[in-house]
Order: structure tokens, then C-alpha cells, then sequence
């Protein structure tokens, strides 16, 4: 008896996580499935109250593919694969000083060019 | 049993751990022409590249300590395929070698191996020379 019961409350606790993670799929956005879009995120660690400090962050596009033949002929150092990528950057910001350090406190943002993604 | 109940709540923890971490870069089925003016001839053919979105930031404060990078959507492993371009002279090279992904990750561009850029309008057709 005390067997069926615990049997029972285990197939209920595993009904109610499956619902719980079909649920967790069907409420996001399937094409951007775990990437959120570029925009302001509050940092935590500058921030005051009443003087909130704000940094872009978010997901953008990119892509890479093989050079086409044309272009490599017109590289310098010709390369096999041609990458092209946007970055989560700041589009308007405000130069701010919080307990003397000069920070950068963004204000709008959007995916533009990259400037720090080459090794 | 309850071993297993155990482990199956785990996984809502686990998916949303992994969907916040997860980016949509990957594999994609793409058209690239390929043009080749000594042999006049262009031709198109499908292959297999990288892309999607990657997580990336601009920081409110820039440590000269702690690196910045930003990571992009890039091959991580791949394979090379040669085709032979049609209507090629004699002593003209009629080969064309090009890099098919296997796989696509989230990374720094690797200068060695990859010319990184911005994201320009890809030309997809042949417009000056015809295929014989």
C-alpha cells in the first residue's frame, strides 16, 4: 500500500516536469531559442540607486563561409573562409564617473561592427 | 525509481541553464558561386557553412587587465572539397579548393585561417561570365 502510494506521487512529480520543461520550450521564441536580443542590461556592479549604469548585451548575427574565388584573388594574404559578423555594441552612450572611475554608461544599443573578435 | 524522478527534475534546471548559455550558431546550407575569369566560366555550388547568433558585449567599464572579446559565429571544425571548373585553358589551374564546415561554434575569428570582416551583401549570382 505504502509502496503504490509512493509509486504514485513519483509518477506525478514526473508528469509535472515534463509539463514544467514542455512548457519551457513552447513560451521562448524557437528561431532565437536561448538569445536574447542586443539591448541594455543594467550592471550590477556600478550601479547606484537612483544612478543606474547600463552596458549592451545580447546576441547578434554572424556568419562564415568560404572565400569566394574572386576575393581571394584580390587578398593580401588570401584566406579560405570569409567571416562577417555584427556585435552587441552601444549606439548613443554618456561618459560617467562612479567613485572616480570612468565608465561608459550606454543608452541605446544595436548589433554594428565588431571590433574585438580576432585572435 | 525515485532515482529516476530525482534525475528527471533536474532537467528544467539543466535546460534553462542551457538555453541562457545556448546560441543559435550552426550549420547552414548555403549557395556560393564560384567565378573564374581565365577559364570564363561561373559556376554555383552548395556546401555547408556557418551561421547564427552569438552572444556578445560592450562593457560599461574597460579593465586594461581583463581581455575583451567578442565571439563570433565561425567554422570550429571542417573539411576540404575540390570541384574542377569547366572551360579552363590548357596550363590554367582548373581546380578550385574550398572548406566545408562540420561543425560551428560560438568563437574568436582566427586571422590565420579566416579573413574576419563586417557583414556585407553577399553576391549569390554569376553576373559576368556565363557557364559554357
Amino acid at each position: 500500500m505504502i509502496l503504490m502510494i509512493k509509486s504514485a506521487g513519483a509518477i506525478i512529480l514526473l508528469l509535472s516536469v515534463l509539463i514544467q520543461t514542455g512548457q519551457l520550450y513552447l513560451n521562448n521564441d524557437v528561431t532565437n531559442f536561448g538569445c536574447e536580443e542586443c539591448k541594455l542590461k543594467e550592471n550590477n556592479i556600478f550601479s547606484k540607486p537612483g544612478a543606474p549604469v547600463y552596458q549592451c548585451m545580447g546576441c547578434c548575427f554572424s556568419r562564415a563561409y568560404p572565400t569566394p574565388l574572386r576575393s581571394k584573388k584580390t587578398m593580401l594574404v588570401p584566406k579560405n573562409i570569409t567571416s562577417e559578423a555584427t556585435c552587441c555594441v552601444a549606439k548613443e552612450f554618456k561618459r560617467v564617473f562612479v567613485n572616480d572611475v570612468k565608465l561608459v554608461n550606454h543608452t541605446d544599443c544595436h548589433c554594428s561592427t565588431c571590433y574585438h573578435h580576432k585572435s | 525509481m525515485m532515482r529516476v524522478v530525482v534525475l528527471m527534475m533536474l532537467v528544467p534546471i539543466l535546460v534553462s541553464a542551457g538555453s541562457e548559455c545556448k546560441a543559435s550558431c550552426r550549420l547552414a546550407n548555403i549557395s556560393i558561386t564560384v567565378e573564374s575569369e581565365e577559364c570564363r566560366s561561373c559556376i554555383t555550388i552548395n556546401t555547408t557553412s556557418c551561421a547564427g547568433l552569438c552572444q556578445t558585449q560592450e562593457r560599461a567599464y574597460r579593465s586594461p587587465m581583463a581581455p575583451y572579446v567578442q565571439n563570433t559565429c565561425n567554422f570550429r571544425e571542417w573539411t576540404y572539397e575540390t570541384i574542377q571548373l569547366p572551360g579552363c585553358p590548357a596550363g590554367v589551374d582548373s581546380s578550385f579548393t574550398y572548406p566545408v564546415a562540420l561543425s560551428c561554434e560560438c568563437i574568436q575569428c582566427n586571422t590565420d585561417s579566416t579573413d574576419c570582416g563586417a557583414l556585407s551583401m553577399q553576391p549569390s549570382s554569376c553576373h559576368t561570365f556565363s557557364h559554357y
